[in-house]
């Protein structure tokens, strides 16, 4: 470019000063305007949103019978039972509730203490955020609840756990393994046994799941179990009355009521790489087949004709899938039953929720559950059980008082209330037997788990019967496990060629970790 | 004239690339020499250049850093052949400049959006049960692909959600090149007679090189370190399929906990960057 | 005859063209402003369902239930203040490289090194900017986001300007010297507002990557005194919800109004700058 276009250039540049000062006033419109926006907006959207969201108060008429077995220490064992007569109670807290009321002054050194619990953003924390102020009214403490997007809570809980940030006084988890294996958290054995209103048989089902070492390191919060659900409505038509009980049976019937041409296919669970497809789906089928993960002398044990034979009934099983099963993540299998696309489900409790929520589900009403239909060489159905659970990281100064409100969570009143709210499940046998909130769950077929058609008597049973493998390195097994299962699945390679990778890969990863029977003590899990 | 504002010039820069940027790289060094896990009990160790040599050894790695590579140039060429091709359009004179505005206010919006919220929209509108591209296949008569399912074209989805976004940004800076060459140099050339094909080859693309360069270099390694995408849409593929580099420096350290391993992978993807970018850089910036 | 007639065809293909590119572009979006008019369940509806009754409800819960205001004010404040501070210290910086260091070993290597930051994936760091931050506190404030986000940045800042800087003429600066002004007042009053279209550009480079970044926030935030747009979005993943694609929608319009804005205004600026950098005389 000459000289003489480039002085002509700059100084028409130059002469664009102005346009600068343009430049800013219209900068300071498009602020103002953004301003005014957003405070329109917000003031828009409080005052909506005030009306939509007040949580509606429900009558209930409920008869209510309770058997309360008190046993502590030092005092003689108490049996009361209290039969009420039928009333219309409100799902505000129930007069009768010991956490409550409060007899014994438990919650009385709680005035002015904060706690932090750190929460899964969306359900968990909703109702953790619902039943607080109750809480805070009694007992004078504030409640702090933090929300993490479910994708990266783990993966946070774990950074702020090594890093002893202290930040948090209690979270809730699912790995045991992990964060009691790594000594960030601590056992709450004493703090039960202290507990006065806390009733153990009541949660000894549950709470088995969070058993480390002999102790006992988390509360059950919202327990979970590995279930089969299926639609009531489509297998009726066939002239099926009762869930399968064997695989035999099990794949007869998915034969028979898979119907691509019509949309309708047989089962949905998540056969991609997410881990779900080992933990909780492998895990499901090989437990069910009288397989083991891992035997007593810390080797992997899933390599043997029982753990072949499950994974190969998981890849004929998805060929009667909907086209996309090799994609499906969790939330998928549940928009897949509840959108009426499949007939039978693979999938955790809060299906059994989801599928009677109007709201999300076009299949209300028509769905059941029933434990996993148990294979050749198995005789009962054991599938991964546990759940979440809330945890004390060893950080906080005040372990006792975390721990009282831990346990009022789970108070049959609140466990009540939550469920009624949005399908946060009880962990106490006395609430899961009341047959009051069996209406929020979807209606199995009377079948041998669930003699008067209940869920949550099915839910009991899995409990009863559930299995849990724990280990701080779960997560890297189950995850070296996925990518791997995920291509057998779909037929890249073989079976075998499978489980022979994977063992290999356990192989290494327990002997790193130095794991033998000599030092540690036969394995105690499955 | 001697004065020290030069230096003092350079102060701010050099204070702020210390504080935020030399510690973590140093510290991310220091783990990578050692043996922590996170937050599993292990035994401090210098075990000096031991991940790095089991990470060279390690086939799994050696082929996510060959996917990661494939992906990034497939990504870089295809944004630059599609932006070109946009950019000459849009700049041509049947286009009226109002036109021509409109449309970019437009065709710049998906650079606006997180990439997690792409990302989660994809998911959707390539759901092979409950997608709309799938339906609208189905309703033409076409075969469905299984878009995240199948190995192929859950490459070919990441690549397509990249592209996608991306574009934007080559369409942005190449039209924004294109207009400021002056129009006196077309006139000269339409006067000699010059051909669509010998104007864009002798006069526009001398003139937007710069910008073409700069942009390619700069998506080459936004590609390179992209992890959103794959994160929330199919956790590094079936199998291994869409593995990318940065999604597996995090697979690492929070599923297998092996945090000075997953440190030691990220730093020789560094080195493989830095030493591919600056040949790129020699071969490509002749002028 | 002939020429027109190839004319026409030009002229076919530039607005076939055209219509593909902003059809690619506007599907998606349309897509989300679907989604974000529709109920949960009928999200996964086949054929699509096209809200006839268009039902904000999902907007109004973004503001009153999620609290939408926090985390889009966080963004905005986080990423105004990244791209002031980095634009600052990179074109200052760039200058100077520029103006006294180019023929150097020490402008060249530290050019060199600054660019390397470039290549820096922010997995990486993720740990130790976590162990920082918690030692001084600063984690949940929005100072979390803005240090390290200022160190990605300002490498950026200091290439992109480079070429600016080294493509204006001495002439108007040296004048202005020899008249009297010292090197700063040259820097800020002459050569600044004559770059400005081309620091908009990189600007709003920056302000869109700190905008965006998921990995970082997420572990460098708790609450709503720091948490950004991307996690509000990536809340909307829950395992008893599902993924809640309608408010994932209703975010991502959201996003583009304030944006749409702004890029009609500073389009003009836009175009300008980008060319007188990015171009060699």
């Amino acid at each position: 470019m000459s000289g003489q276009n480039k002085k002509k250039a700059y100084s028409s540049m130059l002469s664009k000063k102005l346009s600068r000062r343009q430049a800013i006033s219209t900068t300071a419109k498009i602020g103002v305007a953004a301003v005014a926006g957003v405070v329109v907006g917000s003031i828009g959207g409080w005052l909506a949103g005030s009306q939509l969201v007040k949580p509606a108060t429900v009558t209930m008429t409920q008869t209510i019978e309770r058997t309360v077995t008190e046993t502590v220490t030092k005092r003689e064992e108490i049996t009361k039972t209290i039969t009420a007569p039928a009333t219309t109670v409100s799902t505000a807290p129930a007069k009768e509730d010991p956490y409550m009321t409060d007899p014994e002054g438990w919650f009385k050194d709680l005035k002015g203490v904060t706690i932090r619990i750190a929460e899964e953003a969306g359900r968990m924390a909703d109702a953790i955020e619902y039943i607080k102020p109750d809480f805070e009214k009694m007992t004078g403490a504030k409640i702090e609840v933090g929300h993490f997007p479910a994708d990266t809570f783990q993966h946070e809980m774990r950074v702020e756990a090594t890093q002893r940030t202290g930040a948090w006084d209690a979270f809730e988890t699912w790995d045991i393994g992990f964060f009691a294996g790594g000594g960030h958290v601590i056992p709450l054995d004493d703090y039960i046994k202290d507990d006065p209103y806390l009733n153990f048989d009541d949660i000894k089902d549950t709470i088995q799941y969070f058993e480390w070492k002999g102790h006992y390191y988390m509360l059950p919060y919202n327990p979970e179990v590995f279930m089969v659900y299926y639609r009531r409505d489509i297998l009726e038509e066939h002239g099926i009355t009762r869930p399968p009980r064997t695989w035999d049976e099990w794949l007869d019937m998915i034969k028979e009521v898979h119907n691509p041409d019509k949309k309708i296919y047989g089962i949905a669970f998540t056969a991609s790489r997410f881990w779900h497809v080992v933990d909780s789906n492998f895990w499901s089928f090989l437990w069910s087949n009288g397989g083991r993960v891992i035997n007593e002398d810390w080797e992997p044990a899933f390599n043997d004709e029982k753990g072949l034979e499950a994974l190969e009934f998981m890849i004929e099983l998805a060929k009667y899938g909907p086209p996309g099963i090799y994609t499906y993540e969790y939330m998928d299998v549940n928009t897949a039953f509840c959108q009426g696309l499949v007939v039978f489900a693979n999938q955790w409790t809060p299906l059994a929720f989801h599928a009677e929520d109007p709201k999300m589900s076009k299949v209300v009403g028509k769905g059941g559950a029933t434990l996993f239909p148990v294979g050749p060489h198995g005789d009962k159905p054991h599938s991964p059980a546990g759940g979440w659970g809330h945890a004390i990281f060893v950080t906080c100064d005040k372990p006792e008082k975390v721990y009282k409100f831990l346990s009022w969570i789970t108070s049959p009143t609140n466990q009540k209330r939550m469920i009624a709210y949005n399908g946060v499940l009880p962990n106490r046998a006395s609430v899961l037997k009341d047959p009051e909130i069996a209406k929020y769950a979807v209606k199995p077929f009377k079948h041998e788990w669930a003699p008067n058609g209940s869920y949550f008597e099915c839910l009991s049973n899995a409990f009863k019967l559930g299995y849990r493998v724990v280990l701080p390195e779960i997560s890297a097994i189950v995850q070296e496990g996925a990518a791997i299962l995920s291509e057998a699945l779909q037929g890249k390679i073989s079976a075998k060629e499978a489980l022979n990778t994977w063992e290999q890969k356990v192989k290494e990863i327990l002997k790193e970790a130095g794991y033998s029977k000599a030092t540690h003590g036969p394995y105690p899990y499955y | 004239m001697r004065s020290y504002s030069p230096f003092l010039f350079l102060i701010p820069a050099i204070i702020l690339i210390i504080l935020t940027g030399l510690y973590p790289l140093v510290h991310s060094l220091y783990l990578s020499l050692v043996n922590i896990k996170l937050g599993l009990p292990y035994k401090l160790r210098f075990v000096g250049l031991h991940n790095y040599m089991k990470a060279i050894m390690d086939e799994r790695f050696l082929s996510d850093l060959l996917l990661t590579y494939k992906y990034a140039a497939i990504c870089v060429l295809l944004q630059l052949v599609f932006g070109l091709v946009i950019s000459l359009t849009i700049t041509s004179r049947i286009v009226s400049e109002k036109m021509r505005n409109i449309t970019l206010s437009i065709l710049i919006a998906p650079l606006l959006f997180p990439y997690v919220a792409v990302g989660q929209l994809f998911r959707l509108i390539l759901s092979t049960d409950f997608g709309l591209v799938n339906y609208i296949l189905n309703v033409l008569g076409m075969q469905a692909p299984d878009w995240f399912g199948n190995a192929s074209t859950a490459f070919l989805s990441i690549v397509l959600i990249d592209v996608w976004q991306n574009t934007s940004f080559f369409v942005l800076l190449l039209t924004a090149a294109i207009l400021s060459i002056p129009t006196d140099y077309y006139e000269a050339a339409a006067i000699d007679g010059a051909g669509p094909i010998q104007t864009f080859k002798f006069i526009t693309l001398p003139y937007i090189y710069p910008a073409i360069f700069f942009a390619v270099i700069f998506r080459f390694l936004g590609s390179l370190k992209a992890w959103d995408y794959v994160a929330v849409t199919t956790y590094g593929g079936p199998g291994t399929a869409t593995e990318l580099i940065s999604w597996y420096t995090t697979f690492l350290a929070f599923y297998k906990y092996e945090l000075s391993y997953s440190t030691a992978v990220a730093w020789i993807f560094n080195l493989t960057m830095l030493v591919l970018t600056l040949l790129l850089i020699r071969i490509v910036w002749r002028r | 005859m002939h020429i027109s007639s190839s004319r026409s065809i030009q002229k076919g293909l530039v607005y076939v063209i055209i219509l593909i590119a902003i059809l690619v572009t506007i599907v998606p979006v349309l897509e989300a402003v679907r989604l974000s008019l529709l109920e949960h369940k009928e999200v996964f509806s086949l054929p699509p369902k096209i809200p006839l009754n268009p039902n904000l409800e999902n907007y109004v819960l973004l503001f009153s239930r999620y609290k939408a205001v926090y985390f889009f004010k966080n963004s905005i404040i986080i990423a105004s203040i990244v791209t002031v501070i980095s634009l600052l210290a990179g074109s200052i910086a760039s200058y100077s490289l520029s103006r006294y260091y180019s023929g150097k070993t020490a402008g060249s290597v530290f050019f060199t090194a600054v660019g390397y930051l470039l290549f820096i994936p922010p997995v990486v760091t993720l740990l130790a900017y976590f162990e920082i931050m918690s030692s001084l506190k600063l984690i949940d404030s929005i100072f979390a986001l803005i240090i390290p986000y200022c160190g990605f940045n300002v490498p950026l800042a200091v290439w992109f300007l480079k070429g600016f800087f080294d493509q204006f003429p001495r002439d108007i600066e040296d004048s202005a010297l020899v008249d009297g002004c010292s090197r700063v007042g040259v820097f800020f009053r002459i050569v600044l507002p004559l770059v400005m279209p081309g620091i908009i550009a990189v600007g709003i480079l920056i302000f869109i990557m700190s905008w965006n970044e998921f990995l970082l926030a997420s572990f460098l935030t708790r609450s709503y005194n720091s948490q950004t747009v991307p996690i509000l979005i990536a809340s909307f993943r829950s395992i008893a919800y599902g993924v809640e694609y309608e408010k994932i929608a209703a975010a991502i319009v959201l996003s583009i109004m304030p944006a749409l804005a702004f890029s009609f205004f500073i389009r003009k600026y836009l175009v300008r700058g980008l060319t007188a950098g990015a171009v060699r005389g």
